[in-house]
């Protein structure tokens, strides 16, 4: 009974920690996106920023699901079965960018 | 039970794959939920699709930091991203209490812990919802953003970010009133007499799931 | 091997709720013992929650579809068999619709947008993945019912509530949709554009939000079912390839419904709230509409994202199914087994990186053309794998001609003829010329239309005795079978020959264009053909339903020696599947011809120095 209260207090640990990331680099996002756009723009390094965010949005939905959907103590597979069908998002997201993009090419021919 | 006997004079392999159990270790409820969960995301990602691929095919873009730049009861003072920032806050903050009730109901079977984090949850669902309620007012009423409009650029950017965040918004609306279910049914303790805290955990994945799509409805509407 | 005889009283005898019993960590506590509630007609015959009650009702709510969806097809083949011609019979039916006996173009449009409809989504969706999952999965993996009876009944009910506002729809004044069953805005988008752009539209919407529901509930306990509740030894690689087909056609649906949904969503907020998703520049009467800054193609991006699994959705189950009838009825085991099984795989994976080859003409960016070519011809080569390893299966075998093996073997047949064409199709550089042909018809129909309906019917035959422990009759379904094969042919193969002369799909009258004239008494023998072939497909409800009252009663319970554990069942078998405890798994479900056994069930343990695999 200890041992599963050791490990409960360990857990709620690592629930505290995940929440400490989450808001770190939630506060990190919005202060790069008041002070630092314009300093971005103004050099047309803007996609350098915009990586950045995607980066760090991708680290967040990474924390939730591994510690809070506790996908982090599941079984592997059930990890990939869950992840592989991401891959045709992806896929999807690189196609229609692209296709957006010739959508204004189109425009303005 | 008969096949136990059986299993004594034809060995069957014990692994997880070879029927019998399930070869994740998860009850068929959790599972069924995981997958509408993926299922979920197509249709969210249907929509920030759209929105990746209108927002390309646009010369120029509404700036965040212009749009998303006041704060209820501070009129005219211009703070980007503030609000925004506190309901993103909120949003997490409601998702720690939920995996604390998730934890509660799993490890300890806490009763009393778990109806408390729950209604915490609900609490903050609620302000969520309702600071996004202030937020759509003030765009359509003081800002005159509407589907057809829009006074900072593109009226695309109008239409899509309604039907988003509104979409996102339904969802949360559904999580908190079926946490209310829930929390119920735990206060009522029908999950004390079933044994099984599972369908907290359940609930849980799919608070847990609104959050995550919120992590890129944010990135896509206020950062990016 | 005889059959089982199963004595209630001298087995465990089950009872119990048939809802699993499974812990939270996903182990199977069958609980044979409990006390059963009573069914009443309501519960055992209307809202049941029987996997086997529901596939039936998937089947005949199916069949009715197909009924309406192919008479709609006869009708609007009149017109364009006999332009021009009037039948006043036409007029008594349908009035207005048909002024001086002649189907009006708006009639046609709503025919053809109904048909395609109809037939994609209720009956070779619902009616085929609907019937053979819910029947099969928890009869050949050894569960008692499905992961969720009750979702599963919802399932059910949201298709049939879909079809009730799809019937209704064609009531309206302004009659059902007629935007095409692409639904492609802006004709969906604008309430004014067309008579069925309007009310008819938002039925077909509703329709099809109810469908979609119904899909995912359905797709959800077939995955769950399938991963979680086999039972012992039943082990991935010793299921059937009907539940591997099965399988991955609900993981299909799963990932691309709700796409559609999404973009039905869209579809309608830009009908009613005025957003502008798919709406840019359109001007109506010479006014400019107010929506405006969208993009069209936007939608058949996100349509063709959910439809091009669609058609894989179609006929994934029906190479299941051909897959099992095959192997049983040539008593040989299935020819590459893994091959099969990773074909299914290839296929589905690939199914979702080619949507844009249904779009080569609207103006897509040519580089991202060109990537969707390759992959689409990708699609080739697991196609040709599983038609190989059908033909390696059937080769040399001790063929028995069952109506439900000639349906197998003929989709085998359709499946080639269609295949083909689409590997024209697939390549942009001739899609443009073929596009929008009766070329394209004439493949889609093939390949996935009758294929679709040749496994269903090879489904049907084949399981009628589980479903209703009677029999079918022979004789009819070998009449049913040629009619439809020849006749299946004499409609679509000579449109092959209408498209690549340019004749355009989709056309009410080519009374414009003289060089299409010469196609006129061919037009007329497609009519009368697929005439013939829906005839066909009525003696086939007769036997059907005849056979259900009237057939032949089963007295074994394993009528076609087959291997896999829905034959283990009794022979009328109760909620619950088996009146015992859940059989276990051996071995894999192909073990026919084997050591000079015809057949051995899946339940038979290995014996000495026999390996279970492939």
């Amino acid at each position: 009974m200890s041992n599963e209260h050791a490990e409960s207090v360990k857990m709620v640990k690592l629930i505290l920690k995940t929440t400490l990331w989450l808001s770190i680099i939630t506060i990190v996002e919005i202060v790069a996106a008041v002070l630092l756009t314009d300093l971005f723009v103004k050099n047309n390094m803007l996609i350098v920023l915009n990586s950045f965010y995607i980066i760090m949005s991708l680290a967040k939905a990474f924390f939730i699901v591994s510690v809070f959907m506790h996908m982090k103590f599941e079984v592997k597979f059930l990890a990939l079965t869950v992840l592989i069908p991401m891959g045709f998002l992806l896929f999807a997201v690189i196609t229609m960018l692209a296709e957006g993009n010739s959508w204004l090419e189109m425009r303005n021919y | 039970m008969m096949a136990e006997a059986t299993l004594t004079t034809t060995a069957v392999s014990p692994s997880r794959w070879n029927g019998g159990r399930s070869p994740f270790k998860v009850s068929w409820g959790k599972l069924m939920m995981w997958y509408f969960l993926v299922g979920d995301s197509f249709s969210f990602a249907s929509f920030l699709i759209t929105y990746g691929a209108l927002r390309f095919s646009y010369e120029s873009w509404p700036a965040p930091t212009d749009v998303f730049s006041s704060f209820p009861f501070l009129e005219g003072v211009k703070l980007p991203l503030m609000f925004v920032s506190f309901m993103t806050f909120t949003l997490i903050m409601s998702s720690v209490t939920m995996v604390l009730a998730v934890h509660y109901g799993n490890h300890e079977m806490n009763r009393k812990k778990v109806v408390k984090w729950l209604s915490l949850t609900i609490l903050g669902g609620i302000i969520f919802l309702g600071s996004q309620a202030w937020e759509w007012t003030h765009l359509i009423v003081d800002e005159h953003m509407t589907l057809s409009q829009n006074p900072f650029g593109a009226p695309a950017f109008g239409w899509l970010f309604f039907t988003i965040t509104g979409f996102h918004g339904f969802h949360v609306l559904t999580g908190v009133v079926i946490n209310c279910i829930v929390t119920a049914k735990v206060a009522r303790g029908d999950y004390d007499r079933k044994g099984s805290y599972e369908m907290v955990e359940k609930i849980g994945l799919y608070w847990h799931f609104v959050d995550l799509v919120w992590v890129f409805v944010f990135m896509a509407f206020y950062l990016l | 091997m005889s059959d089982q005889v199963i004595n209630p009283a001298i087995r465990p005898v089950f009872t119990g709720d048939p809802t699993h019993q499974q812990d939270s960590t996903g182990e199977i506590h069958d609980h044979g013992h409990h006390e059963h509630h009573k069914d009443n007609f309501i519960t055992k015959y209307i809202f049941s929650q029987d996997h086997k009650m529901i596939a039936k009702q998937f089947l005949v709510t199916g069949m009715f579809w197909a009924l309406v969806g192919g008479m709609l097809s006869v009708i609007f083949r009149v017109q364009l068999g006999y332009p021009n011609q009037a039948f006043p019979i036409l007029e008594t039916i349908f009035g207005k619709w048909a002024p001086g006996g002649i189907i009006s173009p708006d009639f046609y449009y709503m025919l053809i947008t109904m048909h395609g409809t109809i037939l994609v989504f209720f009956v070779l969706t619902a009616g085929l993945s609907g019937t053979f999952a819910n029947l099969l999965i928890p009869l050949q993996i050894g569960a008692r019912d499905m992961a969720s009876p009750f979702l599963n009944m919802l399932s059910y009910w949201f298709f049939f509530l879909a079809g009730v506002v799809m019937l209704t729809s064609f009531f309206l004044p302004d009659g059902a949709s007629d935007v095409g069953w692409t639904a492609y805005p802006p004709l969906s988008g604008v309430r004014e554009a067309s008579p069925g752009s309007g009310a008819g539209m938002d039925f077909w919407l509703i329709g099809m939000t109810l469908f979609i529901f119904s899909s995912l509930l359905g797709g959800l306990n077939y995955i769950t079912t399938v991963l979680n509740l086999r039972t012992k030894g039943m082990s991935m690689s010793k299921m059937p390839l009907t539940i591997w087909a099965l399988l991955i056609t609900a993981v299909l649906g799963l990932l691309s419904f709700p796409v559609l949904l999404g973009a039905a969503i869209l579809l309608i907020f830009d009908r009613t709230i005025g957003t502008s998703f798919y709406l840019d520049n359109i001007f109506i009467n010479g006014h400019a509409l107010a929506n405006d800054g969208g993009n069209a193609i936007l939608y058949q991006h996100l349509f063709w994202f959910l439809g091009h699994p669609e058609v894989y959705i179609i006929i994934l189950p029906a190479f299941g199914l051909v897959s099992e009838v095959l192997a049983t009825n040539a008593r040989k085991p299935i020819f590459g087994y893994r091959a099969m099984i990773l074909s299914l795989l290839a296929i589905a994976i690939i199914a979702f990186v080619v949507w844009a080859h249904h779009m080569f003409v609207t103006g897509l960016n040519p580089f991202v053309a060109s990537v969707f070519v390759f992959l689409t011809l990708l699609v080739a080569v697991p196609s040709a794998i599983k038609v190989f390893n059908w033909i390696a299966t059937v080769w040399q075998g001790n063929i028995k001609f069952t109506p439900a093996m000639l349906f197998a073997i003929g989709f085998v047949s359709m499946f080639i003829s269609g295949g083909l064409t689409g590997i024209f199709l697939g390549n942009s550089a001739l899609d443009i010329e073929l596009h929008d042909t009766y070329f394209v018809i004439a493949h889609f129909h093939i390949v996935m239309g009758v294929s679709a309906f040749f496994g269903m019917f090879a489904g049907v035959y084949h399981w009628f005795p589980k479903m209703y422990s009677k029999m079918m009759n022979n004789t009819l379904g070998y009449i049913h079978f040629w009619i439809t094969i020849v006749g299946a042919y004499l409609i679509f193969w000579p449109m092959h020959y209408m498209g690549l002369a340019g004749v355009p799909r989709r056309y009410y009258s080519f009374d414009a264009f003289q060089s299409f004239n010469m196609f006129g008494s061919l037009n007329e023998f497609i009519t009368l053909a697929a005439m013939l072939v829906f005839f066909a497909q009525i003696l086939f409800l007769i036997n059907f339903f005849y056979s259900i009252f009237y057939g032949r009663k089963l007295t074994t319970a394993n009528p076609w020696q087959s291997n896999t554990l829905e034959w283990t069942t009794p022979i009328k078998a109760g909620h619950g599947n088996w009146p015992g405890d859940l059989p276990t798994v051996y071995r894999w479900p192909y073990d026919y011809s084997k050591n000079g056994d015809e057949y051995i069930p899946q339940t038979t343990p290995l014996r000495e120095g026999e390996t279970g695999g492939h």
